[in-house]
Formats: structure tokens, sequence, C-alpha cells
């Protein structure tokens, strides 16, 4: 935008160093040099002169417009529109899980809130969903879910199958990337280019790692198969890195220690392409052409041939399988 | 995700926060609108959305840059709401509430250097009004919010030398706008 219009005046001085001294924004090198310069140069003399007299013309215009009355009654018109509003009723209970307390909360459409949380949280929610609801504690409906949890948590179960209710999300954007998430099968790991791809914006990377450190249902909408493209376990910022571990060595996915914190080792997983459903060896020819948003990785053949995946012409993993 | 890092603070409750914010919201939409009765409308708006968002809100998000950016994004929409009705009552739409409350270059404050004459008023209002959108929002948030450039950019989603042209280019069109209104105040 800028560079298209000309700054420079016919005297090759700029004209937006004469605005910044006009408004006062010019540092005390650059007043000084304009300064200067308008006692030599007429005509820039006379367009400081014109910005200093509207800066002032604007100054004048924009004294407190005094409009009271204007805020006070649109302030009370929104106070009865909010007022009309009423709050939902959420079930909420914290359970002592194995990986750490958690808070899972219900609406009467569905899950609404899973919540990792630290012991000072326990008892006193510090985020603002409360403030969306009407509090209760849990009943039978949150102690399903919590045995549900566990199920998965001990390996019995592998999808939580609930009914979500979406309000904690926070954007369509957010809702795309979350349905995407969901996607991702058990016991395998893709990447945020991956997701950023399969939404069809594959330049919005840290975009969805920032709708991912926000999933307001995680495990049921298991953010913890997202992953770095180098494999790290990025995303479950500071110490939910441990959880996010955890919970992918409940799926059976292995989880090291490298330099730069805890990775996927990606050279001992098997690469799936989940359009067709092959599978392959990390080092085959063909995943030179393979998009991020097609990419699976899988940490065994056994798991690779459960979900359907057919071994690659070729690399022939079922032939040379990893060690 | 994010529990674990958020910081425990007091959470405040959404009547809290309107009470908070309110002056800073109305401020900058009656200066972008210059009418009293959108501004109270598009203020309505701004907080109702805020409302519905609020719960989902990150707990260390920036409440004030959240609710600007709200309020200009609805202003956004007013601007090509407004421009799209001129098309169609272009009369209706020429009148400028210069004599209401919101005309600071009234009586009682005739010393020379407050002095604004009527039609220097309307040239500088008229040119607002055809400014682009970027343009007329970091114009009124500089000028006559004096709000300094980082918070600006924050507000627009720009960088700081975008909010800085912006604020320039405004005031280039202006000055030529009143250059080209002397000159045929003289030629007359």
């Amino acid at each position: 935008m800028r560079h298209t219009c000309t700054s420079q005046l016919p005297c090759s001085f700029n004209e937006n160093d004469l605005i910044a001294e006009a408004l006062g924004e010019a540092s005390s090198s650059l007043s000084q040099q304009v300064r200067v310069h308008v006692v030599a140069c007429h005509s820039c003399a006379t367009l400081l002169e014109q910005y200093r007299r509207l800066h002032s013309h604007l100054h004048v215009l924009s004294m407190p417009a005094g409009d009271e009355q204007g805020l006070l009654a649109a302030r009370r018109a929104l106070d009865a529109r909010v007022a009309g509003k009423t709050r939902p009723r959420l079930a909420v209970e914290v359970w002592h899980s194995p990986v750490g307390d958690i808070r899972i909360g219900k609406t009467a459409k569905g899950v609404v809130l899973v919540e990792f949380v630290t012991p000072e949280e326990r008892d006193s929610p510090t985020s603002r969903w409360q403030t969306a609801f009407t509090l209760e504690s849990g009943g039978p409906e949150v102690a399903d879910l919590i045995h549900n949890l566990e199920d998965y948590l001990t390996g019995k179960r592998r999808d939580l199958g609930w009914m979500i209710d979406d309000a904690l999300m926070r954007s369509d954007f957010q809702r795309e990337v979350l349905r995407a998430t969901a996607e991702v099968p058990y016991g395998t790991v893709v990447t945020y280019q991956g997701i950023a791809e399969v939404i069809g914006q594959p330049k919005a990377v840290r975009a969805v790692a920032q709708a991912l450190r926000y999933n307001p249902v995680p495990i049921h909408i298991p953010c913890h198969r997202v992953i770095g493209s180098d494999g790290s376990l990025t995303g479950y910022a500071g110490n939910l890195v441990g959880i996010k571990k955890q919970i992918l060595a409940v799926e059976g996915i292995p989880v090291v220690e490298t330099s730069k914190g805890l990775a996927i080792p990606k050279g001992r997983m098997y690469v799936g392409w989940r359009h067709d459903h092959w599978f392959c060896r990390p080092d085959c020819s063909t995943l030179k052409d393979q998009a991020a948003g097609d990419r699976a990785l899988i940490p065994s053949r056994a798991r690779a041939e459960e979900m359907g995946y057919q071994p690659c012409d070729e690399c022939k993993p079922h032939i040379r399988p990893l060690a | 995700m994010s529990a674990a890092q958020r910081q425990p603070e007091v959470q405040l409750s959404f009547t809290e926060v309107i009470t908070r914010y309110q002056s800073r919201v109305y401020g900058y939409l009656l200066r972008f609108t210059r009418n009293s009765q959108d501004a109270q409308d598009l203020f309505q708006e701004t907080f109702l959305r805020a409302h519905r968002a609020y719960a989902a809100l990150p707990a260390d998000a920036d409440l004030q840059a959240w609710l600007m950016r709200i309020a200009i994004n609805l202003s956004k929409n007013y601007l090509r709401d407004r421009q799209r009705r001129a098309k169609v009552l272009v009369d209706e739409e020429k009148g400028y509430d210069l004599d209401g409350a919101l005309n600071p270059a009234d009586a009682g404050r005739d010393t020379e250097s407050t002095m604004i004459s009527r039609e220097t008023a309307r040239t500088l209002f008229a040119t607002i009004e055809t400014l682009p959108f970027h343009q007329r929002a970091a114009l009124v948030q500089r000028q006559f919010e004096g709000l300094d450039y980082p918070t600006i950019a924050t507000n627009l989603g720009c960088s700081q030398e975008s909010a800085r042209a912006h604020v320039y280019q405004a005031l280039r069109k202006l000055r030529l706008a009143l250059d080209h209104t002397d000159s045929e105040a003289k030629g007359a």
C-alpha cells in the first residue's frame, strides 16, 4: 500500500517526515532535519504548516463528545438483552485419574468440558467457562463419563462415543480443526501441518496448533494424536506434555526423550496413506510425493493391518518389517 | 489443554467486563460513526457477541484488545452497509450531524486556535467518510482517541508500521481535501 504512492516530494524530501513532525512523532534528530529543511524549502514549509493546522483541526474535532446519555441508554438496553439469556446447567465433577486430576462437565446437549487441573484449581476453577453456566455437581451421568474415561485409559475402550456440546469452542475455524482431528484414527499420529492441509488451509499451521491448544474436550477429540512435523510433542504446553506422553502410551505409540524434549521416533514408525489405506516403511521412495494431510504415522504392522491398510508394493513392509 | 498454565486470577463476571470497558468501546464507536444511535446499536452488538464468546475465551486473553477487535470488526461492517445504503439514499445521507451534541466546533470555544469553520469541519468529516476502513479506523484511534501505534496495531491486527502508514495516508487525503477546498474558495 505504502509503496504504491510516492512519498518523495519534488525537493526529494519525504512527506511522511513532515507528517511525523506535525504530529509530534518525529525523533529529535528527524525533527532537527525537518526544521533545517523547511527554512530553505518553501513548498515543504507550506506543507508542514498545512499538516500542523490539520492536526490541530482534528484535535478540536476530537473534543470529548460527552454522550453520557447515549452510553447509558445503550448500557440499559444491553443489560436487558443479556439478562434475557438464561445460563444452561452444567453438571461438573473432578476425577482423580491415573494421569492426574481431570474435570469433566456435561450439559443437556452433551460433554462440554474435559480439563486437566492442578490441585489449586481443583476446588476453585479459574477459567471463564463457569461464567456461562449454572453449575451443579456431577451425578450419575458424569459418573458414567468417568467410567468411560477409565476404560479408555486402561486400554479397554478405544472410542468414547460421547455426544459433544460445542459451546466452549471458540470459532468456526476451531470447530473445523477439531472435526479434522476427531478423524485421526486411534493409535496413529499426524502433524499440525497435516491437519492444516486437511482443512484446506495449509499455511495456517500455527493457528491449527492454537486451536488444538484450546481444545475444550481433549481425549475425546484426540489432540494428543497431533504432533510437530519433526515428531516433537508440542502443543500440550508445559507439564501437560507428560500427560500427552501417557495418553499416547495407552494407544501404543512410543515416545522417546530427545535433546529437544519428548518426541515420536519417526524413523521407527510405519507411514500410512490415509486416503488409499496403504502403509510404507519410513524410507520408502513413494513417500516423497505424499502430502502431509494424507500422512499418518503407525507404530506397528499389526496396528496398520488391523486398520485395514495394505502393505506398499514398493517397500514391502510385510516382507521387510521394521526392527 | 491450557488448564495447567493458566494463571489463577479472579474471573470477572460479564457484567463487570461491560462496566470496565464500556467507555472505551463506546468512545471508539461514537467517534467512528459520529452518530449516537448507530454507536448505541454497535455497542450492544459488540457486547452481545462478546457475551456469546466470553466463556470460551482463554483466561489469559487481553480483554480490552479482544473487545476492541469485535467493535472494530462491527464498525467495518457498518461502513460497508452504510456505503451500500448511501448509494440508494444519497440525499438522506448528506446531512452530517454537525449541529447535534457531536459538534464540538460550537460557541464558547472561539479562540483563534480552536476556531474551525463549518466548511472545514464539513470537508474533514466528508473526507473521513470516504476513507477505506483501515485508514479511517486508524485515524479515529490515533487522532481522536490518542492511542499509541502498538495499541492500534493490536486492535487492527496489523503491524505498527502499517498502523502508522494508515494514519499518514488518511492525513495526506485530508490535507489534499482541505487544500482543494481552499483553492476553490479562492477561485470563486
